[in-house]
């Protein structure tokens, strides 16, 4: 860390120590940039740069949190601040009946160490020309084009982000850490003759996909290909029937799985189970259950669910979390049985309480802001559905006749619980005799307990398939972060189907 | 160092290096927020956001750049003009309508609430949290206040400039025994006055009451899995809001109208709703409490725009580009320019209403009818039928023989709104509800609370285990 930024995040902590933290912390954000490119039908919609810098502080004072944060990177800034942050404690305090108490560090940081992190990457994405990005984009809306006549509206996109993060907390915690995120997708829109139907088709995944790393991500996904394949699967949809209402079995795809791992492991966020995300994103069918943690059957033998923030290429990788915990892989569901969730150093005591023994003994590191100006709260990282050892191959022909299979995601909502879904998805296919036969609007709802329990298989590692959310919204006011989540195909049996807009 | 110093700094940088064109949205504000759990205070998120938004022409080629940090324009401005000569020519619409300025609107700001006194937040929550707990419940939610002013100039001569202000809570009432039992209940405006705080805790605390000592009813108790239900409901205007901002976007969107995904598409001059239905896009309608911006993010002076009149589709809503190009009319409803390729949305919806209140209409429902408060989790399942799914939650109850007769557990619809809109037997007065999850500008939604009848579901929440 240079010299400049180090002070200017000793200074915070000074100040805020003198005004009366009892405990403070700086992330500062020295230079985030990133690109958006957009090429609708063939044309520049989105040629988009952005930067952003600032810091923010958080500040434990009189046993409450204060919080400011400013864009304006200047030393003079500091000390408004410091006393904004320390002021707004002082207010929360008047209220506050518990005072707030932080589980200790994992580890004691040992003095003038700064722990860093940095992405691995083979090009820098900001490094590559903006004419190679457009070539890029064109061939696959070419491709797309040449490959249906009826892919009216095409969007082929990428962007890339650069995070630099600096973080400092009056324990001595300091890091230093450099994120480089890349992402793309292709889409195909086909429309019937009579306007009446629209069917889509995305490639990677419908959601932008994001990995962590450089230009090469993008280059390993083969947009002109998937692109035309996306083309020729839409135009066939328009002539596909529907999904038939049925309670049968299901292959839920990675491109949909990931989504349905990405809902369930809200109800896995610690704040959630206690009640702070109201105002937005709900609670969680775990929070009476706490006791029960370590003992409840969450899902069948073959479920094991796992919050990694280590894993290479996660957007939900880092070495540190907003409030200097180590990454770590925390289990959250062992061979079907609910063991962990997500946490913050502050939920540990917290959640010690309501469970009745001191099960949790430190933070699972999952403290994460979207930005310097956000108050940083629990976040999935990568949430991973561990491989089983059933072949792909093997699974499809051993289903029975009437099995839906369900590929990339279209639509999704969950209760404020976790326990009712319905998701539907671009495209499915239906088993007919031996065949898979695709079907159009399909859909699948019920019960998310019912779900994970009547998981029959999880195929394995070869057909493992990571990718990142990067539009997962929490907190209030809101923010948007990148999730990982990984999956192989797996096998569900009764769940219910139906189609929409066949009304 | 203000929004319109940072704008024309923008501009002059621009023009400086060549741009043909140029314009930029220059937001500014300031916030404090309460987030509360259990009566305290567990988040409060605070500080000063900037944003800076910038299109730039140049010899047939066209680039945006936003940024938050108005001390570095210069230096971007600079760096984004030397990236632009390596881009190929593009099909640009370049405008060149020059706007007349408008007035700061006297009820956007108040001075009282733009001194952001923490102190007052803390006292609303603890003046509810009070009147909670003696009725053995207990607050959580979000209160907060916010100030900011927002600059639109562009190289041509159109400038435009308004400060604003805002206030919201957003709350939630929970039983001290009975985690089953919640409520939610929201108000809001311009200023901190607009938060009803007493009206807030009325609600929480007779919903909540209804609750009491009752086993919620789990209407799809017994039903084959696939099997819906149909029923009459009331819907609130909280339900409402986040319906009608999801239809803004996707469904009044002049975009999504022309590309044929919108439940408007091609149907415009045609029935789509029940005649009863009148929705338009009104910065100025009295009951939004001075909430409507007096401009778009391309300067457009806004006005009143008619969106489905007495049940018929009017027009969706478009900037200056989008209508060019599918030679309609603009509205005033352009986004910041990075924002553009996703097309155009009204800003302050008006659903206009009737004059028979939720207690009317309970009291007059003969048939089976759920009374919802509010929607958690909206998805479209369907775009071309406007197929929208959510959850009820905090307050969903059976009514029989015009009488509460028991809690409800939370229920999923699946529902064709337009359709629904159909069915539309009674309406309350409309009033705004304003619970923003952004503090940039403020945005509401005028909506009443109706009676539609059979409204479809498909699932509840279950707490068995």
């Amino acid at each position: 860390m240079d010299n400049e930024h180090r002070e200017f995040l000793e200074e915070v902590l000074r100040l805020a120590k003198k005004k009366g933290a009892e405990y403070a912390d700086c992330r500062l954000y020295p230079n985030t940039e990133s690109e958006q490119i957009k090429l609708e039908n063939g044309q520049i919609t989105t040629l988009n740069s952005s930067q952003s810098a600032g810091f923010g502080v958080r500040v434990l004072a009189q046993g409450s949190w204060g919080f400011y944060a400013t864009p304006i990177l200047d030393r003079q800034k500091i000390e408004e601040v410091v006393k904004r942050a320390v002021h707004s404690a002082s207010i929360n305090a008047t209220i506050q009946k518990e005072k707030v108490v932080l589980a200790p560090n994992s580890q004691r940081w040992p003095k003038e160490k700064v722990g860093t992190y940095q992405t691995s990457i083979e090009i820098d994405p900001f490094a590559v020309s903006l004419e190679q990005k457009l070539i890029a984009l064109a061939s696959a809306d070419e491709a797309m084009r040449q490959a249906s006549a009826k892919s009216y509206w095409r969007i082929c996109e990428m962007s890339a982000v650069k995070t630099r993060k600096l973080f400092a907390s009056s324990e001595g915690v300091l890091v230093d850490q450099n994120f480089c995120e890349t992402g793309a997708a292709v889409q195909a829109n086909a429309k019937s003759p009579e306007g009446d139907d629209i069917q889509r088709r995305s490639y990677p995944n419908s959601h932008v996909y994001y990995m962590q790393g450089g230009y090469e991500m993008i280059q390993k996904l083969d947009l002109a290909r998937n692109g035309a394949v996306m083309a020729r699967e839409a135009e066939q949809l328009l002539g596909a029937p529907l999904a038939r209402p049925a309670n049968t079995g299901v292959i839920i795809l990675p491109q949909m799985l990931n989504l349905h791992i990405h809902e369930t492991g809200h109800g896995f966020e610690a704040d959630r189970v206690l009640g702070t995300e109201w105002t937005l994103a709900g609670g969680s069918f775990f929070t009476p259950l706490l006791p029960q943690i370590g003992a409840f059957q969450f899902g069948s033998a073959h479920v094991n669910l796992t919050a990694d923030s280590v894993t290479e290429y996660g957007v939900g990788t880092f070495g540190y979390d907003d409030e200097g915990t180590p990454a770590q892989r925390a289990p959250l569901v062992e061979n079907g049985k609910w063991v962990g969730l997500l946490t913050s150093r502050e939920i540990v005591p917290q959640l010690n309480a309501h469970v009745g023994r001191e099960y949790f003994t430190q933070s699972s590191g999952a403290m994460r802001a979207d930005g310097y100006a956000s108050w940083p709260v629990i976040r999935m990282v990568n949430i991973l559905l561990e491989p089983g050892e059933t072949d792909f191959e093997d699974l499809k022909q051993t289903v029975p006749e009437g099995t839906v299979m369900f590929g990339a995601n279209k639509s999704w909502s969950i209760d404020d619980v976790r326990r009712h879904f319905t998701f539907g998805t671009e495209i499915a296919w239906e088993k007919v005799r031996g065949k898979w036969e695709p079907r159009k609007n399909a859909k699948y709802y019920g019960d998310n307990l019912n779900f994970w329990r009547n998981c029959q298989a999880v195929c394995d590692k070869k057909s493992f398939w990571l990718q990142g959310i990067g539009s997962c919204g929490k907190a209030d006011p809101l923010q948007t972060m990148h999730t990982g989540h990984g999956s192989s195909p797996a096998y569900f049996t009764n769940i219910q189907v139906g189609s929409v807009g066949n009304l | 160092m203000n929004t319109k110093t940072v704008a024309q700094q923008v501009i002059a940088a621009a023009k400086a290096h060549g741009a043909e064109f140029c314009e930029v949205v220059v937001t500014q504000n300031e916030f404090a927020l309460k987030r509360i759990r259990q009566g305290q205070v567990d988040q409060p998120p605070a500080g000063e956001q900037w944003g800076i938004d910038v299109a730039i022409v140049k010899d047939g080629k066209k680039k945006t750049v936003s940024f938050d940090n108005p001390l570095f324009a210069e230096r971007i401005i600079g760096e984004t003009m030397e990236q632009m000569q390596v881009l190929p020519k593009q099909e640009l619409y370049v405008p060149t309508e020059i706007f007349p300025s408008v007035a700061q609107p006297k009820n956007l700001y108040d001075e009282k609430t733009a001194e952001l006194n923490g102190d007052h937040l803390i006292q609303i929550a603890k003046d509810v949290a009070g009147k909670l707990a003696s009725h053995n419940l207990f607050l959580s939610g979000k209160i907060a206040q916010g100030r900011g002013e927002a600059t639109y100039e562009n190289s041509i001569g159109t400038t435009q400039t308004a400060r604003f202000t805002q206030a919201c809570a957003g709350l939630f009432a929970f039983d001290q025994n009975d985690l089953s039992v919640s409520s939610y209940a929201s108000s809001g405006g311009i200023a901190s006055d607009h938060i009803e705080k007493d009206r807030i805790a009325e609600e929480l605390i007779s919903k909540c009451e209804l609750q009491r000592g009752k086993q919620k009813l789990d209407l799809f108790e017994g039903k084959k899995e696939g099997e819906d239900l149909n029923i009459d409901v009331i819907l609130e205007p909280y339900f409402f809001r986040t319906i009608f901002e999801w239809l803004g976007f996707f469904g009044f969107n002049g975009l999504f109208v022309e590309r044929g995904e919108s439940f408007m598409s091609n149907k415009i001059g045609q029935q789509i709703t029940g005649t009863n239905i009148t929705i338009v896009d009104d910065p100025v309608d009295s009951r939004n409490r001075g909430m409507g911006f007096p401009f778009d993010f391309e300067g457009r002076p806004r006005k009143k725009v008619v969106l489905i009149e007495q049940g018929i589709a009017k027009q969706g809503v478009y900037d200056t580009a989008l209508a060019a190009k599918w030679k309609k009319e603009a509205t005033g409803s352009a986004l910041p320019p990075s924002g553009r390729a996703e097309g155009a949305a009204p800003f302050d919806l008006v659903i206009e209403g009737g004059n028979i209140s939720v207690a009317e209409m309970i009291k007059n429902s003969k048939e089976p009818t759920l009374w919802i408060t509010k929607l958690h989790y909206p998805g479209m399942k369907h775009y071309q039928t406007a197929t929208m799914t959510g959850v009820a939650q905090h307050g969903v109850f059976l009514i029989e023989n015009g009488q509460v007769r028991s809690p409800v557990e939370n229920i999923r619809f699946e529902e064709s709104i337009p359709e629904a809109l159909k069915r539309v037997e009674a309406m309350s007065e409309s009033r705004l509800v304003f619970d923003p999850l952004s503090f940039s500008l403020p945005s509401g939604v005028v909506v009443p609370a109706m009676k539609i009848k059979q409204f479809r579901f498909v699932g509840s929440t279950k707490r068995t285990l």
